[in-house]
């Protein structure tokens, strides 16, 4: 079986928490609550033939890049990088947060997922503006919603994806 | 949440926050502390066999910085705030620290901390100061949205107002002997108010644009910005009989001289307008500890009582006395742009003491200027 480690990294209230129990347990709770530290789950996805768990590493939002943020990084295959459609802020800071995780793990593997897809009247960032700092990174791109399941299991397949054929070239 | 498949360990004593681990160079565990035990999977009970990172999924990915402390090419390695979500519901926080135990030989000590309680506080205060910036990040949003709409509706009213204010012009000069007296009132009505309007309307457009232009602070030479302002109220200051005493020299500050000449001018023309007959207005300025220069406005006028100095900064509001023509954007629109250059305003007055309205920027230097 393979095992991979994971981060779900971007800005605090981005839905990080809710992408990963959407993916991991199916539920949604529109309850905001932050998070502190690394909250770790796991599932496993066949894909291609294989098993692959994913460990999952849900990280806190907003807070500076550290030792301690480092560490949780440290020795991930790769990551989503999450914003907030209703907050161009979110997507500003992204490049930020792609730049520290590749500095720790220069081989890892992006996606790049706008969140919050389902608040369409409040949207304030476009596809093509996220699309665009996706393509810096040659990385994927998903729009999705936690709340609904938009995309959220492609989001995480695809990395999935990556990561296997990474490991077989 | 884990499967159940995976090992964990499970806090035995709610007594104790501390637990340890000793492993080998292959990272299989060698003993551990009663207050862990597996959880999950089959071989519940001792962890002594088993993988430290089957046990502490935490570390997959860390075991080449495992290696290098065992190698003793890394001191330690640490893990804050990890947290999981157990099958009952409960959110456990802990610590992980990693180091070499040199006294046994190529052995590794894991301690784990509870840090449960601490982080749950930690918790509460980081949610309150997440929903605070939430709640400010969408206030700012909706005030650029405001600035956008002020900013598009003033552009939209000048460029229908420009061809009443010229035509009215014209009618007024053109049509001079072939109009009855009345309809001359009514031509000048139409001018003079179309010209105030335009004011407004540019007032509005400087408002709206202040909160979000891209300027560059850069040192002020103070001396020619004063004396540009002075010219263009040059009409003001002989109407009213008014006494100007301005400084030789002034100290240095940053700012953008065109918004600080709207300052000056605001806090000039008010003091030549409601500083009483005859007034005598002295600027000065004064560098202060905190690495601002105030610059300020005296006036020997009627002064402002407390209640209402509370008010003057504040879009559209105007003073009971001040009856003379003007909108009540003025000194909002001074406080938001010297806002902008990272400064602030104020006024100190009292009734009878007449008033001194100061802004103050970031000091440039010690150097003054003429």
């Amino acid at each position: 079986m393979i095992q991979k480690k994971i981060c779900l990294v971007g800005d605090f209230a981005v839905g990080k928490t809710s992408l990963a129990r959407r993916f991991v347990e199916g539920i949604f709770d529109d309850k905001y609550l932050s998070s502190i530290g690394a909250n770790i789950s796991r599932k496993v996805l066949a894909l291609d033939g294989s098993d692959l768990t994913l460990l999952i590493w849900d990280l806190v939002g907003g807070e500076k890049f550290d030792r301690v943020i480092a560490n949780y990084y440290r020795g991930s295959a790769g990551a989503l990088l999450v914003c907030d459609l209703t907050r161009p802020e979110t997507l500003d800071k992204l490049t930020g947060y792609a730049s520290d995780f590749l500095g720790i793990n220069p081989a890892a593997h992006l996606v790049f997922v706008g969140n919050k897809v389902d608040l369409t009247s409040e949207r304030r960032i476009r596809d093509v503006s996220l699309a665009a700092v996706a393509e810096r990174y040659h990385a994927p791109v998903f729009i999705s919603s936690a709340k609904t399941g938009q995309d959220v299991q492609q989001a995480f397949e695809t990395l999935g994806q990556h990561l296997l054929a990474g490991r077989v070239s | 949440m884990l499967q159940e498949e995976v090992y964990f360990w499970k806090p035995v004593s709610s007594s104790q926050r501390l637990a340890y681990v000793l492993a080998d160079e292959n990272l299989t565990v060698l003993t551990h502390s009663k207050r862990l035990k597996a959880w999950g999977g089959k071989n519940s009970g001792s962890l002594i066999g088993l993988s430290l990172v089957d046990v502490f999924v935490e570390l997959v990915g860390a075991e080449e910085t495992l290696r290098k402390i065992l190698a003793r090419e890394q001191d330690s390695f640490t893990l804050s705030q990890v947290n999981r979500s157990l099958d009952d519901g409960q959110l456990l926080y802990y610590d992980l620290h990693v180091r070499p135990l040199r006294e046994l030989g190529r052995v590794l000590l894991l301690i784990v901390n509870d840090v449960t309680e601490r982080a749950s506080k930690e918790q509460q205060v980081r949610q309150q100061r997440n929903e605070l910036r939430l709640l400010n990040a969408e206030l700012q949003a909706r005030n650029e949205e405001l600035d956008a709409f002020a900013h598009t509706l003033a552009h939209s009213l000048q460029n229908l107002l420009t061809p009443i204010v010229i035509s009215a012009d014209v009618l007024k000069q053109e049509l001079t002997d072939v109009v009855t007296e009345e309809a001359r009132q009514v031509t000048d009505i139409i001018a003079r108010n179309s010209q105030r309007m335009s004011q407004v309307i540019e007032a509005l457009l400087l408002l709206a644009d202040a909160r979000r232009a891209e300027i560059m602070l850069l040192p002020l030479d103070m001396a020619s910005i004063v004396a540009e302002v002075q010219g263009r109220l040059a009409g003001m200051v002989e109407a009213g009989g008014a006494e100007m005493v301005v400084p030789a020299t002034w100290p240095r500050a940053w700012g953008y001289a065109p918004w600080v000449e709207e300052v000056w001018e605001n806090y000039l023309s008010n003091a030549l307008k409601y500083g009483g007959e005859s007034p005598r207005i002295e600027l000065g300025a004064t560098v202060q500890q905190d690495g601002q220069v105030r610059f300020w406005v005296r006036d020997d006028g009627p002064g402002i009582a407390p209640d209402e100095q509370v008010q003057l900064f504040i879009p559209f509001v105007r003073l009971k006395h001040a009856n003379l023509a003007g909108h009540g954007l003025g000194l909002s629109i001074v406080r938001r742009i010297v806002e902008k250059l990272g400064g602030q305003v104020g006024v100190q007055s009292a009734p009878g003491q007449g008033s001194t309205f100061w802004f103050a920027l970031p000091a440039a230097g010690p150097r003054s200027c003429a």
